[in-house]
């Protein structure tokens, strides 16, 4: 069970809005100038004469009047698909469903529609090609004209502007209908889209697409293999154990490619999904099963198993119990108002750092400074261990992370605004008092006060180069703070 | 391991008897009717009161709203703006917490958080639902205004003044649309519900009764599990120990899974020996639909943990089926275990009555085909010949005490001489099912010369037309009455019938 701070906490902190956009412009047009052409084209609006016009015009110009009409019907492009399919099998005498042998992906079988012999895939650009033919194209209409098209397609003919509103607001919900994995891996992106405003690297330390979980942990075995050799045998059979295993799950996100120590798995919910989301914590608690075997053979530096768990739906709607087991399938979770607190701070537990991290001492430190004292400032702000950052540093200076000038390290001038903000933001996350009468809510912290977070400042002599009132500004207005008014 | 072959002759099967359409047809049922209703009671007032939509504006809104018409326009402003029930419960409520209007707070019992509620002024309440909103937006004009601005962030103004100089009945013809979308999805999850329905109406015409013979409400597998334990101890296949010990392991388990159909029903005290989930897909659920077959992966494996040598005498189900599946055969045919463990809304009174009868039920249905098959050949429908009839069936593994304790009403008080009778009312569906079972029968040896039949038997085979007629004899019906019946199965989708 979840403690009442860390629910509170959720809330408090979860993404108010969803992050799905679903204006499609471009498809809006497409249809909107496919209705302007039917009605011109059409003076009666009839079977016949709709048939007729299907004919007329191109495969291409086909899919979009196709779409045209399952949208002023109120069918989704899927379900369009499917019930199509079963329309044509019912009402014409030589289509059937048939398996045939698949030539792609993995599966051994296809389905095909099979008309006359002929057989064909089922989507809507299948169903345009085939409506060459008279009888398709008859049943096509009368597919649609049992929800009512041609008498839409009238009112519209008489009154073209109602028709275009009425395309506008459907195609707003023909859009939406993406599934909630898209939200997932949305939400994914924009975490990614942070760590490399942190400084880290797609491909490089993360992955871009899921990564098949068995096989990252087995990466970081090997990995463990090399440092301990008197264990390799004991960790071979974890290995094995692991690969053995009837569960399948892929990591949404893993840090780092090479060294894999956090395995990040993303749930976004815009809306309540009930089944959906007890799916999801079925699939969290299988992973965090395959990541505890993995954690049984290493003995320092556990993996991590993060839940990205955000998102309206998840704050107010799913059940409180799928919250609370979602909550608990993971070792932690943060959400995308707290990518550069909470997640860094779990991407610091783990031994590793950000370029960002390096680049907050250089600011600390007039903008440029020796390796050891770089070090020394990063390990007393971070509370990072100084063998670590040495490590680190080397990397993230072998990767051209910062400018350099002789001994010394510089921070790069295109750095500098967002390390001010994280600077500012870390300060009053990891160094503020918190106080009852303050005014900023960061993650995790009871409210600071903005007199105490200038004294911060000033104490490190940045008074006149960090801008405290607009860098909360915008920190406010990319919701990583909260400001009581 | 199943083979390619295997996972094809299933694959035939399923997408042979796939169910077609959706088993809930929103736009015929009751609820859109009133819904279009009152969203033209809506369009007519907002009309009548803004002169023909020219005078729109958030304050002239607010002063048309009152309590009476309150849920009729904002059921319209919703349709208007692609706002469902559940985005108002999760967005508007969230707009309203960002606000500081609404305060989220966690309800503590006993020390622990128990669910998350809302104080608003003076008053805390739970989680407000869509109802609720409504109430609190009737009777306090900032809610009202706030729930406005909420709809305005969708340019509801501009939508209304769009409106102006429109014929009413216009709108509302191209407004359906809009609310097929906005509230159809409310009732997906329901498919469930009436697939159950449908499947349960056809169990009772085998002559099952609900809440004895099978459930009448979800079942959860910690349940089920503790009957099957209860079960093996009374019998003495396990000793009290072990039944302890198991009954721990079980309690452990914080979730279980619920059960749609379970033969029978914990009402009955007897063994549960027949389990089953529904999973019906009107379109193409994406991933979903793989966590939900894999949930039943999970339940046949945690079974098995539960009862390592017990578990096989559980069958474990899925009721799969539905019009979508036709854009998931990848799902399908990936997951070998639902190749194996399917039925569908068409193969229930085939392919579930075998398994079930394979199992040791033995229903009135049973019996009835029995007596049937007797009179057919003028025979006498004496206790005796019914049950050895029925003994000696391929399907019945239940000997000839079971078959008489499980049907009482057939048996009780009578000798093995005494005449068992069918009543009248029961000689059209006995008639359909003794060809059912004849035709699983059939072995599939002769060329279609009219038709050749489809059935889901243990064989998969088509069966000729030849085939059957020459079998007639076996059956003891005429042709014609014969040819009758298929067709009424095959309009039952129960069978297929493929002209040659």
């Amino acid at each position: 069970m979840a403690s009442t701070n860390e629910l509170e906490e959720f809330i408090k902190w979860s993404y108010p809005i969803d992050i799905v956009e679903v204006d499609d412009e471009g498809f809006l047009n497409e249809v909107s100038l496919e209705m302007e052409c039917l009605l011109h084209e059409c003076t009666i609006i009839s079977k016949e004469s709709l048939v007729d016009y299907l004919n007329k015009i191109t495969k291409n110009r086909r899919v979009s009047l196709i779409h045209l009409f399952r949208i002023l019907t109120g069918i989704a492009k899927t379900n369009f698909e499917i019930f199509f399919t079963h329309w044509i099998v019912e009402k014409t005498d030589n289509a059937k469903i048939i398996i045939v042998d698949s030539n792609r992906g993995k599966n051994d079988f296809a389905l095909r529609l099979s008309i006359s012999g002929k057989e064909v895939t089922m989507t809507v650009k299948t169903f345009a090609d085939i409506s060459s033919n008279k009888e398709i194209r008859e049943n096509l209409i009368d597919f649609f004209n049992e929800r009512n098209l041609i008498k839409k397609l009238s009112i519209i003919k008489n009154n073209s502007e109602l028709g275009k509103d009425f395309l506008k607001y459907i195609t707003r919900y023909d859009s939406r209908g993406s599934d909630a994995h898209k939200r997932g891996k949305m939400a994914e992106e924009k975490t990614r889209a942070k760590l490399e405003d942190f400084g880290l690297e797609r491909n490089v330390d993360f992955n871009t697409t899921d990564w098949d979980t068995k096989k990252a942990l087995i990466v970081r075995l090997d990995e463990e293999k090399k440092k301990n050799p008197s264990e390799e045998a004991q960790i071979e059979l974890k290995a094995t154990e692991l690969t053995n295993m009837q569960i399948n799950r892929e990591a949404d996100l893993v840090l780092t490619k090479t060294y894999p120590s956090l395995f990040i798995q993303s749930s976004f919910y815009g809306s309540d999904v009930a089944s959906i989301a007890d799916g999801t914590v079925n699939e969290l608690d299988e992973e965090r099963k395959l990541i505890k075997i993995a954690n049984t053979v290493i003995n320092n530096n556990k993996i991590a198993f993060i839940g990205l768990i955000d998102g309206p739906g998840w704050a107010y709607s799913i059940s409180f119990q799928r919250l609370n087991r979602a909550l608990n399938s993971v070792d932690s979770h943060f959400g995308l108002r707290t990518i550069t607190t909470k997640l860094r701070k779990k991407i610091h537990e783990k031994n590793l750092t950000c370029p960002i991290d390096f680049e907050v001492g250089l600011l600390i430190n007039n903008k440029k400074t020796k390796e050891i004292e770089l070090i020394n400032t990063v390990s007393s702000f971070y509370g990072i261990s100084t063998e670590i950052l040495k490590q680190e540093l080397v990397k993230w200076k072998g990767r051209g992370k910062f400018d350099i000038e002789g001994d010394y390290i510089k921070l790069k001038e295109e750095s500098e605004d967002i390390v001010k903000k994280i600077f500012v933001l870390d300060l009053a996350y990891l160094h503020a008092n918190e106080e009852d009468s303050g005014k900023i809510i960061v993650p995790e912290k009871k409210p600071i006060k903005i007199e105490k977070l200038q004294e911060l400042i000033n104490s490190y002599n940045l008074q006149n180069d960090v801008k405290l009132d607009e860098i909360l500004k915008s920190l406010e207005e990319e919701r990583e703070i909260i400001k009581i008014i | 391991m199943t083979g390619k072959e295997d996972v094809q002759k299933s694959m035939e099967e399923f997408y042979n008897f796939i169910y077609p359409k959706n088993v809930r047809d929103f736009e015929s049922s009751e609820e859109y009717n009133t819904l279009i209703e009152d969203m033209t009671v809506a369009l007519e007032l907002m009309s009548e009161k803004t002169n023909g939509f020219s005078d729109i504006s958030i304050e002239k809104i607010i002063e048309i709203i009152n309590s009476e018409n309150i849920g009729k326009v904002i059921l319209l402003f919703r349709i208007l703006t692609a706002v469902s029930k559940m985005n108002m419960e999760t967005y508007f409520v969230s707009d309203l917490c960002g606000s500081g209007i609404f305060i989220p707070k966690i309800k503590i019992k006993k020390g622990e958080p128990v669910e998350r509620e809302i104080k608003y002024g003076a008053e805390t309440m739970s989680m407000p639902k869509y109802p609720k909103l409504i109430e609190l937006a009737k009777n306090e004009t900032t809610l009202l205004i706030e729930m406005i601005n909420f709809f305005e962030k969708y340019n509801l103004m501009k939508k209304l003044l769009n409106l102006e100089g429109k014929n009413i009945e216009d709108v509302v013809e191209l407004s359906k649309t809009l609310l097929k979308y906005s509230e159809k999805g409310a009732g997906a999850e329901k498919s469930g519900e009436e697939a159950e329905a449908i499947i349960k109406n056809k169990l009772e015409l085998w002559g099952l009764v609900e809440n004895i013979d099978y459930n009448k409400n979800d079942e959860k597998l910690t349940g089920i599990l503790e009957r099957k334990i209860e079960f093996l101890k009374q019998s003495g296949k396990i000793s009290d120990e072990v039944k302890k010990e198991k009954i721990e392991k079980i309690n452990e388990e914080k979730k279980s899974r619920q059960f749609d159909l379970v033969f029978p029903a914990s009402n009955s005290n007897k063994e549960p020996k027949v389990i089953a989930q529904i999973v019906f897909y009107t379109s193409n659920t994406g991933s979903e639909g793989k966590k939900k077959t894999n949930q039943n992966i999970n339940t046949s494996n945690y079974i098995k943990k539960i009862l390592p040598e017990h578990s096989k005498e559980i069958t474990n189900l899925l009721v799969l089926d539905g019009p979508g599946w036709i854009q998931m055969a990848g799902d399908f045919q990936k997951n070998e275990y639902l190749s194996e463990n399917f039925v569908q809304i068409r193969t229930i009174d085939t392919k579930l009555k075998r398994i079930l009868n394979e199992c040791g039920f033995v229903y009135p249905i049973d019996i009835e085909i029995a007596i049937l098959e007797l009179k057919l050949k003028n025979k006498t429908t004496s206790k005796e010949k019914v049950l050895e009839i029925i003994v000696n069936k391929d399907n019945i593994t239940a000997n000839k005490d079971e078959i008489i304790s499980q049907n009482p009403q057939f048996f009780d008080g009578k000798d093995d001489e005494d005449v068992i009778e069918l009543s009248k009312d029961r000689h059209e569906i006995g008639k359909k099912f003794l060809i059912l079972e004849k035709l699983q029968d059939i072995t599939s040896s002769k060329k279609s010369q009219k038709f050749s039949v489809l059935i889901p038997s243990k064989t998969n085979l088509e069966i000729s037309d030849t085939d059957i007629f020459i079998n007639k004899d076996e059956i003891g019906l005429q042709d014609d009455e014969i040819e009758t019946i298929l067709k009424e199965l095959e309009e039952e989708g129960t069978i297929i019938i493929q002209t040659v």
